[in-house]
């Protein structure tokens, strides 16, 4: 899936395609695929974690203390520490990969493809702002990845 | 009729989940027992290549015969 993003005032076009996983394991020498479940799984931790915060906020009977206690452990949980670790680290890697895809021609991009062209990619770049784009990230990746078939056992 | 007796005689076995992760290095493995490239994949979406995997695997499933007209004659005559 190919996609436009607004990255503050300059436009960033990404590209997803069956070699993504490959391009990036190349580069950064770690399994896309494996982080993006994690992350996947760590959304749906936090989704709950969040869930028991608006819980105990709403909770009258516990003391102030407490209530601060238990969501400073939920904010410190793993499900958050390695999320914001995914969206520092492996988002804006994942993102060059799906730049480079998008504006460098087939056959140029293994010469492209190095960590040196990331570091400098990414001083070209807002990294707050690209924050902000996590999700229009992931929906060019998950857009890419949707299945339609299905296996028959 | 013969060969369709036979599969609707063979008992069918529970398949189980497993515990396997789906990762880039088995994926790779698939796309090139494929025979697909790097090339070729760069021009595919994660997607269509996940959904050939499966038709793949399809493939060495047994699928039910459709009837004819020879087996309703078969049947009802």
């Amino acid at each position: 899936m190919e996609k436009t993003i607004l990255l503050g005032e300059k436009e960033m076009k990404l590209k997803s395609s069956a070699a993504t996983n490959i391009l990036y394991k190349r580069v950064f020498h770690e399994d896309i695929l494996l982080k993006l479940g994690e992350y996947s799984h760590n959304i749906k931790e936090m989704e709950r974690l969040q869930k028991k915060v608006e819980e105990l906020r709403a909770d009258k009977e516990k003391p102030k203390e407490q209530i601060l206690s238990e969501m400073t452990e939920i904010l410190n949980s793993d499900a958050f520490t390695q999320s914001s670790k995914f969206q520092d680290e492996t988002l804006p890697r994942l993102a060059f990969i799906m730049y480079v895809e998008a504006n460098v021609p087939v056959d140029k991009l293994m010469t492209k493809l190095t960590e040196e062209q990331y570091l400098f990619w990414l001083m070209t770049i807002d990294r707050d702002e690209l924050l902000g784009v996590v999700g229009q990230v992931m929906d060019i990746w998950q857009a890419g990845a949707q299945t339609h078939s299905k296996p028959k056992n | 009729m013969a060969s369709r007796s036979t599969d609707a005689q063979q008992t069918k076995k529970l398949k189980r989940p497993i515990d396997r992760e789906f990762n880039s290095a088995l994926y790779f493995l698939r796309c090139k027992q494929m025979g697909l490239t790097l090339h070729e994949l760069l021009g595919l979406n994660y997607g269509d290549v996940v959904d050939m995997m499966i038709e793949s695997a399809n493939d060495r499933e047994k699928y039910d015969y459709k009837a004819t007209q020879h087996d309703f004659d078969t049947v009802f005559h």
